[in-house]
């Protein structure tokens, strides 16, 4: 008997829902050609932005102002055909320790799932509150570092001194900090400036190596409502330039890609302080 | 009570959860609607009524209670048509025709541009004016042109004006089309409301075919190369030269797949409903020159503006000096039409610029040059590398980034990582070049798709469909991507 071609498909879309309806209420996660399938979520929301919302602004506090540096135009530059090409080191199992401020909380829950996904160790000592004086006078650093014994420490500290006026006090506690990361394998990550700074973010630069020291100043972010700290979003985005930094522009490239399909966060706690 | 507020969730104007072809919410309310559609699509009037009844809501679903405007536009225009074509003379039609454009394109206006003005407005005199909080009810800008469309032509003679506001209300509101394209044509679709439906496994199959496509295109690869193209526009200085170009390359798949996927799920749709809409896209990458581009991307849009904007301003019949201003000017609209910003001003204009020169060559110096192969194929690659970093402007959001784009190109490029950045972004690079080859590959493999797709049994084509859904909403992210063109 022919079925009028309509109810072919009215036929087959009915299959079609009933299946992922029963998926969706009994079915569990499985693998398929090393894929991990969870049961589909149902009515997933979708986010579409409002183009002409007012602009509400209250993540900057009305003291501080925002100051967009303008980095100058790069003179053209000859292709690079042959350059030594980077070599990621691609093996799992990396341990990675960040230590600093308060800012270390969102890139740390950012970069947990990718930290998982790789088998990497990863660890965050938060020191709420800390500037340069703290991380060097005190043995802490030291301490955990032996304790942890890192393959990569990624330090944070910085953020809390954006007006100080003893710079110069600054850069010795900077320099002593570096001094104790010898023999460890280490990247800064810069400050992410909320207003123009006093000259910690030039220090920073000045004693730590380019390929060593990520610039975090240059990039945009959505603040909390303290107007310093980024939105778990923005700590995000930071934590997704980061990485992509450490991969092809650090002096220690490791695989830090994200899972290549979706990126399901259900590992993530957040940290008390 | 889950049940319960799941069927509630399904009806009720969510802003935050908007009915889109990939969703959840739609492929429920639409298998039902189908189901129903199966048994009383014989009656006309209960067909009619039925269907608009669905479309309103689903674009209730997506804009919530500015659905009144769109019933506005339907109801004037179906009243202004009539009274058009019974005026007695040309210039009481034309008062009329005023009319409808006014109200028409000030809706438009308001919604659109209003904010653009202000904060221009504010620029150039130092005003402070606050911005109005007003939210673009989706799809706008192609229903507003569909309804132009139909009125221009009654004025002009080359189409009657319905008599029923039910198949005037079934055109403007036949939900595959209405929130992002095709913008259909009165006189290519008002004909088939009324006839008589005849489902055939031919034209069934290519729906199934052009959903799945569509799918596949929109729901997997452009959403997922749509992640590193946010990584790169959000902060273009933080990646090399060739990051940035990878984004670029990237977007120019992204959108292409994000707007012809959505076509090719309204078409496919569309037919298992029994009607045809007109095509939107005719592989316009493989392009030879620009002109051949706007001959094949966004067809409806390009007929359109060339119809009911570029001709009437005089199109090459006032001198070619002439010929070419109306082209600026008309592609300038054009690049409005897409948003209210200068980013979208200049896209146009550029667009115009290369016409422009692509005219004045082919006049002077396109005969003697000839047409190999070798100039085909530079021509294809100098229209490419053009559409593709235009759309820079498309994507970043002000200027400042597309310059921050365009500088890390030209003064950033270092080819030496391309081995790095392939070696951790394999599935990146892997689903890109996939995307690319869907773009170049023969007519005649996709006839055999279709062809293979129109011949597979029922349980087959269930098998299909459900592999396809089920691989996107379990691969996908967690909240559904909307699509590029519903923000126009």
């Amino acid at each position: 008997m022919k079925i009028n071609p309509l109810y072919q498909m009215v036929i087959c879309l009915l299959i079609v829902v009933v299946s992922i309806t029963i998926y969706s209420l009994y079915g569990s996660k499985y693998q398929l050609a090393g894929l991990s399938i969870d049961p589909p979520v149902l009515f997933a929301k979708s986010k579409l932005t409002r183009p002409y919302a007012k602009q509400i602004n209250d993540t900057i506090t009305s003291q501080s102002k925002v100051v967009t540096e303008q980095l100058p135009t790069p003179p053209l530059a000859k292709i690079n055909l042959y350059k030594k090409p980077i070599i990621i080191d691609t093996s799992q199992g990396q341990r990675i320790l960040m230590i600093g401020e308060s800012m270390i909380e969102g890139l740390y829950l950012s970069l947990r799932p990718i930290a998982f996904y790789h088998h990497h160790k990863l660890k965050a000592q938060i020191w709420y509150g800390s500037t340069s004086i703290e991380w060097s006078k005190n043995d802490t650093l030291r301490k955990v570092l032996l304790w942890f014994k890192p393959s990569l420490v990624m330090v944070s500290i910085g953020a809390n001194e954006l007006s100080v006026r003893d710079i110069s006090k600054r850069e010795a506690n900077i320099v002593n900090i570096i001094k104790q990361l010898q023999g460890y394998r280490y990247i800064w990550i810069g400050p992410p400036n909320w207003k123009k700074d006093s000259g910690i973010g030039d220090v920073l630069e000045g004693n730590i190596p380019e390929n060593q020291y990520f610039r975090s100043r240059d990039l945009k972010y959505k603040r909390r409502r303290d107007g310093a700290h980024p939105t778990l979003a923005s700590a995000h985005v930071w934590a997704d330039t980061l990485s992509n930094w450490i991969m092809m522009k650090s002096a220690y490239p490791i695989n830090l890609i994200k899972k290549p399909m979706a990126v399901k966060d259900t590992t993530t706690k957040n940290l008390k302080p | 009570m889950e049940w319960w507020n799941a069927l509630h969730s399904l009806f009720n104007y969510d802003e935050k959860s908007m009915m889109l072809f990939n969703s959840g919410h739609f492929l429920y309310l639409f298998s039902a609607f189908f189901l129903i559609y199966a048994f009383i699509y014989k009656n006309v009037t209960v067909r009619l009524c039925y269907v608009i009844a669905f479309s309103l809501l689903f674009y209730y679903k997506s804009s919530g209670w500015y659905l009144f405007i769109l019933l506005f536009s339907v109801i004037l225009d179906y009243w202004v048509a009539l009274v058009i074509y019974k005026a007695k003379n040309r210039s009481t039609a034309k008062a009329w025709l005023v009319i409808s454009l006014v109200a028409n394109v000030g809706l438009l206006a308001y919604f659109k541009y209003t904010n653009f003005f202000i904060s221009n407005f504010n620029l150039l005199s130092g005003g402070d004016i606050e911005p109005l909080d007003l939210f673009l009810p989706i799809g706008i800008s192609f229903y507003t042109f569909q309804t132009i469309s139909y009125v221009v032509d009654v004025y002009q003679g080359k189409l009657k004006p319905v008599r029923n506001i039910l198949d005037y209300t079934f055109y403007m509101t036949f939900f595959p089309h209405l929130v992002a394209g095709p913008i259909v044509r009165a006189k290519d679709f008002l004909p088939q409301v009324r006839q008589p439906l005849c489902f055939s496994t031919a034209v069934m199959g290519e729906g199934l075919y052009l959903i799945l496509k569509g799918l596949v295109k929109k729901a997997i690869i452009a959403d997922y190369i749509s992640q590193y193209v946010d990584l790169v526009f959000d902060n273009p200085k933080a990646y090399s030269g060739f990051e940035n170009l990878m984004a670029v390359y990237a977007y120019t798949l992204q959108i292409y797949f994000d707007f012809s996927g959505y076509s090719d799920i309204a078409i496919g749709i569309a037919l298992w409903l029994g009607y045809r809409l007109v095509w939107n896209f005719n592989r316009p990458y493989i392009s030879k020159n620009i002109t051949e581009f706007w001959r094949r991307w966004h067809i409806s849009l390009s007929s359109w503006l060339r119809d009911y904007i570029y001709i009437p301003l005089g199109g090459n019949r006032k001198g070619v000096g002439k010929q070419y201003i109306f082209l600026m000017l008309t592609m300038l609209i054009g690049g409005l039409w897409h948003g209210p910003s200068w980013k979208f001003v200049a896209w146009g204009g550029l667009h115009g610029l290369a016409l422009a020169i692509h005219k004045l060559y082919h006049r002077y110096i396109g005969q003697a040059v000839g047409n190999t192969i070798l100039h085909q194929a530079f021509g294809g690659f100098v229209t490419f590398h053009w559409v593709a970093l235009l759309w820079v402007f498309f994507r970043a959001s002000d200027f400042n980034i597309a310059s921050q784009i365009f500088t890390q190109i030209f003064t950033q490029m270092d080819l030496s990582f391309i081995q790095p950045f392939v070696q951790v972004r394999y599935v990146f690079v892997s689903v890109l070049l996939i995307g690319y080859l869907f773009v170049f590959i023969p007519n005649s493999w996709k006839k055999l798709a279709e062809h293979i797709s129109v011949k597979l049994p029922i349980l087959a084509k269930a098998v299909c469909l459900l592999l396809v859904i089920g691989f996107i909403i379990s691969l996908t992210t967690d909240e559904v991507k909307p699509f590029i063109y519903f923000q126009f």
